[in-house]
């Protein structure tokens, strides 16, 4: 199992924590974010260990850095649209698998349309305007690599049995490929995902999918996907920016230039979640919880010691979160599913007591930074054991 | 329905001068099947051609389908002659017939195929030389290998009528041979049977719950396997998974979507690996069966 890093707005602190610092097992890289000249300027070794998100997700998307790409959709077709995309699928199909060796990525990855809504034709639409032409093409250039395709969900359709079995049926209707790429985007009002069912439903599907022997590769996680790797031998994505770590379609319709700054967080290890960084000096001022919240690292006590309060924008926290993150990953990976189940039990519940002993020292944390999921995440992995791993 | 009968046999005789037919293996049906061979003397001057050096024959001949059926049942004949694989009889010849000899127009379409007749027997008559594990999981593997070319075809064909009857066991080195590819179907295709049919084209006690249901969207290669599933547990139990308590063809289909027949190794005390294996292919949701043919073909005990 792997840990990519899910590129987004500056790539370049995902790179230097991947290259220079050595956390990560590679990069999942994101045309909206850079132009295909700057992608294609990436190290041989990074490319090699990365995969290459095509990002059909809007695929009339009028993002610039995503029309520096020939095969992107909206460009393909000269302006996108369902009845015509039809006539140019094989030759988008063909310029991106071309690209993707070209580039020598790990995998290829065969991009799909995100649907917000439970789409009845979900299936033949993905059929035809990519998996069936790509998969074409895939046959005809007798790839070597390993082909993955795009599963692009809501938590609806997860969470919906009967469309999670048609949506397996589907994916595992098709030999070539060996694994998928699933992405789910969430709705939810908190920056945790705490919904039982829906984390309950991703781990029957992603078991599902471990079973089918198809590799799987989920993006855009945020810390959840530590439960996921009770599920199996998962990839899983750690990212900067909040858009990395939970997925909209927004970032392909949004003005980068409008958006608004942050409260700078910092990620605790032993709180499970990310807090305020003002917050965290408050816990940090109180010694002997912050010893067991808080993991130390160069880009944390960089900030820290600074006179100014980190900005948003500022690459220290975020690459402070690869490390301690990818430290909470490597100490999970080694273990089987049971062992992983018995350390992120001890885990949460230490995470629990911490914030109830925080509110003891009457430090109130805001709600994004507190504990509301932890419960809901030890229910769920709970019930995970006893329906799946206990003996 | 169509049916033999000295009438049919005249039509046939005289559109394909030289016909012989020596016995009838299905006399009624959706079809009817001839064993025959052509007379060299007596083919000059008529199509096709060859037919006097091509020995025993099979010779099918359905009527009333439609142009679009025929149309289809051509591409298919077209894609097997393509496959020249050996666990496939050669195809020679196909033709409509929508006269007779004499120019007399039919009250039915004919649609005729002729093919190489093997010298072989059904599996279905051999039953009892596979009744141990090891024996049954050579011949499913065999049969796998010999439906490779099929599903692995870009068109992503299915057979979709496996079954004992259609699997021969070949006299000569006991090679499987697979026959009946008339309901062949590519996966993905809109098809040519009513969506709103109950069920799809199949033989009842050996279709999968997908066709069970004409649920055309899960129709794949992995619904052979559950057939090829259903006739492993056949062969190395001695009983059918779904038949048995079946008093109708509407209560076959509600045991094959819901009944979990009891595993293998429980009723014959064959081998648990065996076992899980058949379990698997017989799996109600097509996601919960081999993923790949070569994940099949490895599970499969050598």
């Amino acid at each position: 199992m792997k840990l990519y890093h899910q590129c987004g707005h500056c790539t370049k602190w995902n790179l230097e924590s991947f290259v220079d610092d050595g956390y990560g097992d590679g990069l999942i890289l994101s045309p909206v974010h850079e132009r295909r000249s700057n992608l294609e300027k990436h190290l041989a070794k990074v490319r090699k260990a990365s995969l290459f998100d095509p990002q059909y997700y809007l695929p009339n998307s009028q993002k610039a850095k995503l029309h520096s790409y020939d095969f992107f959709p909206e460009v393909a077709a000269a302006g996108f649209s369902t009845s015509n995309f039809g006539l140019v699928a094989r030759e988008s199909a063909r310029l991106c698998i071309e690209f993707q060796l070209a580039q020598d990525y790990e995998k290829i990855i065969i991009p799909a349309r995100h649907f917000e809504q439970m789409e009845p034709k979900y299936t033949d639409l993905q059929d035809a305007y990519t998996v069936v032409p790509f998969l074409h093409e895939a046959s005809r250039m007798k790839l070597s690599k390993d082909v993955i395709l795009t599963l692009p969900l809501t938590s609806h359709m997860v969470e919906n049995g009967d469309y999670r079995t048609s949506l397996l049926n589907w994916v595992t209707s098709y030999p070539e490929i060996s694994g998928v790429y699933v992405i789910v985007e969430c709705e939810r009002n908190t920056k945790q995902v705490a919904s039982e069912s829906f984390l309950g439903a991703m781990l029957l599907m992603l078991t599902e999918l471990r079973q089918a022997d198809l590799d799987v590769v989920i993006g855009y996680t945020n810390t959840e996907s530590l439960l996921y790797m009770v599920a199996g031998d998962v990839d899983i994505t750690c990212g900067a920016y909040e858009n990395t770590r939970m997925f909209s379609l927004d970032k392909f319709l949004e003005n980068d230039e409008d958006r608004r700054g942050p409260k700078a967080r910092i990620y605790l290890p032993g709180l499970l979640n990310w807090v305020q960084f003002t917050q965290a000096m408050d816990i940090r001022s109180k010694g002997a919880i912050w010893q067991q919240v808080y993991e130390e690292t160069v880009w944390a006590e960089e900030a820290f010691a600074a006179v100014t309060e980190p900005y948003f924008n500022q690459p220290g926290l975020y690459k402070h979160h690869f490390e301690c993150f990818s430290n909470q990953v490597d100490h999970l990976r080694q273990l089987s599913q049971v062992d992983r189940y018995k350390l992120l039990r001890v885990w949460i519940k230490k995470a629990i007591s911490l914030n109830a002993e925080i509110s003891d020292a009457a430090i109130d944390l805001e709600r994004h930074g507190g504990g509301d999921h932890l419960q809901p995440w030890l229910d769920v992995l709970n019930r995970y054991y006893t329906s799946h791993l206990k003996p | 329905m169509l049916a033999d009968s000295t009438q049919l046999r005249g039509i046939l005789g005289g559109l394909l001068p030289g016909l012989n037919i020596s016995s009838t293996p299905k006399a009624s049906g959706q079809r009817v099947v001839y064993f025959c061979s052509f007379d060299p003397a007596l083919v000059a001057g008529t199509k096709p051609a060859k037919r006097g050096q091509w020995g025993d024959v099979v010779l099918k001949v359905s009527e009333g389908i439609d142009p679009t059926q025929i149309a289809y049942l051509q591409k298919e004949i077209e894609i097997l002659n393509g496959f020249k694989s050996p666990h496939y009889p050669r195809l020679h010849w196909n033709d409509i017939f929508s006269k007779d000899a004499a120019g007399n127009p039919l009250s039915h379409r004919l649609f005729v195929t002729i093919e190489e007749r093997i010298a072989a027997k059904p599996l279905s008559a051999l039953t009892a030389s596979y009744r141990g594990d090891k024996a049954a999981c050579a011949l499913m593997r065999s049969i796998v290998e010999a439906l490779d070319p099929l599903w692995s075809h870009p068109q992503r064909l299915v057979h979709r009528d496996i079954k004992p009857d259609n699997v021969l066991i070949r006299d000569a080195d006991g090679a499987v041979v697979i026959i009946d590819l008339g309901i062949l179907r590519e996966e993905g295709a809109i098809g040519i049977t009513l969506s709103h049919h109950p069920y799809g084209p199949c033989s009842p006690p050996y279709a999968s719950p997908e066709q069970a249901t004409n649920d055309k969207k899960n129709i794949t290669f992995k619904s052979d396997f559950f057939s090829i599933g259903v006739m492993a547990y056949e062969l190395i139990s001695g009983d059918h998974p779904f038949l048995p308590g079946a008093k109708s063809l509407s209560e076959l289909f509600d045991r094959i979507k819901t009944v979990n027949p009891p595993p293998l190794h429980k009723v014959c005390g064959c081998d648990k690996h065996v076992s899980d294996v058949v379990e698997k292919m017989m799996q109600k949701e097509p996601y919960r069966r081999h993923r790949t043919i070569r994940q099949l073909l490895s599970d499969l005990p050598v």
